[in-house]
């Protein structure tokens, strides 16, 4: 009796185990790749690698970026607000904070960023950073020409002369007499720039989105989902082969 | 019961908060760095970057040095650096003292991460001193074992970095003619 009971629900178990199988293979195969992909991650570089992908970015809400650019000379100087400071639409150096100004250090060109000062050649040439450990005021706002063609930059509501020599900022009471405006490049320059935009979102956060199922828009359900169900496949499985070997006893 | 966990979990959270602000921090100014390297008054000094010390740099840190030119200060055949370099996410600013082609001191003068700053303490960066380029290499690399720490893996590797950087730039200064200060004072 015990034997005819098992052999109705062993069909219908079969059935079932099956379709759970199609309908999760899909799944578990995206969690496999994915997984493989995160426990390799530094090594694929996948957290330095930026997503570029218009749709992508749009899906995960990044507006097309503010463009701020300075020309100096031939050189179009421009922040897409991604940290990195672009040479006609060519990345070249960090810019901490963003770019905040540009001005003539003959015979270079001095870039102001929120956090940082960098130094070019007038062909685009990137010369010096001057980041950290030389007490640099900061955020810095603004960079001038203050008098008697001294250069001069703005951090909190402080004017300071600029030594690039000696690396030293001197309070100053003394006011620019000039400083470049930021202006709008040539609309091919404005395209390379926005098309390297990608919003801080990398190919590092699009696989965990994925491997979690949020990429889907479901928020984590899909995923427990396919836990549920692989519960269900990992049941129905040892039951089928426990019955299985069940039947075998039963015949000989 | 409820009450005392949530209690516990706060607790933590200050603590944990805490600990991530106390990595962060200023530990030495520019200045002071250089005002303890030396016994004497330094000369700054800097120094141009050709293809072959760019090439050189970019092995030794995994990836392109920002810039073409390096400032320095020495004094005889003793030099110090002040350099950057990300840990896991935020620059770290070091200044190394290389004194006869060895480590002297490495120092760290400015911390931004939350975590791995233990980097910093004495027990740690004795580790360098005396290391020097290993010989007969066609790579730079320090002569020298330095033992990790754990959680601040991206920490030791940056300091790691420049601290056979500082040296490969030293004996680079010491056979190349150096420019002088290449850049106009713009002070009235």
């Amino acid at each position: 009796m015990r034997a005819k009971k098992s052999f109705k629900i062993r069909p219908l178990l079969w059935r079932w185990h099956r379709r759970l199988g199609l309908v999760v293979a899909l799944l578990l195969l995206l969690l496999a790749v994915t997984g493989i992909q995160l426990n390799h991650l530094e090594a694929l570089r996948w957290d330095q690698k930026p997503v570029h992908s218009r749709w992508l970015l749009e899906w995960y809400g990044v507006e097309r970026p503010a463009l701020t650019s300075f020309q100096a000379g031939p050189l179009w100087l421009s922040d897409i607000t991604d940290g990195r400071l672009y040479v006609n639409a060519k990345p070249l150096s960090s810019c901490a904070g963003g770019l905040v100004g540009v001005a003539d250090a003959a015979p270079l060109v001095l870039v102001a960023c929120q956090h940082e000062l960098v130094l070019l050649t007038r062909e685009g040439q990137l010369l010096e950073r001057i980041a950290g450990g030389h007490q640099l005021p900061q955020p810095i706002e603004r960079l001038g020409q203050c008098a008697e063609a001294a250069l001069c930059l703005r951090a909190n509501n402080q004017w300071y002369l600029i030594d690039l020599q000696n690396l030293r900022w001197t309070p100053t009471e003394l006011s620019p007499t000039q400083y470049r405006s930021p202006s709008r490049p040539p609309a091919k320059i404005r395209r390379q720039l926005l098309q390297k935009h990608s919003g801080g979102i990398t190919w590092e956060r699009v696989l965990q989105d994925l491997h979690s199922g949020r990429l889907f828009g479901l928020g984590p359900w899909l995923m427990d989902l396919v836990g549920v169900l692989l519960i269900g496949l990992s049941v129905s499985g040892v039951w089928l082969w426990a019955s299985g070997v069940q039947r075998r006893r039963n015949r000989r | 019961m409820a009450r005392w966990f949530y209690a516990l979990a706060a607790l933590a959270l200050c603590v944990l908060s805490t600990q991530a602000t106390a990595q962060r921090g200023v530990f030495a100014t520019a200045e002071q760095f250089y005002a303890n390297a030396f016994d004497a008054e330094p000369e700054a000094k800097m120094l141009w970057l050709g293809g072959e010390q760019l090439d050189q740099a970019q092995q030794i840190l995994g990836h392109r040095f920002a810039g073409i030119r390096v400032r320095y200060q020495a004094v005889g055949d003793r030099s110090a650096w002040i350099l950057d370099e990300i840990g896991k996410t935020h620059p770290i600013t070091f200044g190394v003292i290389v004194d006869n082609n060895t480590i002297a001191a490495v120092q760290v003068l400015e911390f931004r991460e939350s975590r791995g700053g233990e980097v910093r303490y004495d027990s740690f960066t004795e580790q360098f001193i005396g290391g020097e380029l290993k010989k007969n290499q066609s790579e730079p690399a320090l002569d020298k074992h330095i033992d990790g720490i754990t959680g601040a893996t991206m920490s030791v590797r940056a300091m790691k970095k420049v601290a056979t950087l500082a040296l490969y730039f030293h004996t680079q200064a010491a056979t190349v003619k150096t420019a002088g200060v290449a850049v106009k004072s713009f002070t009235p």
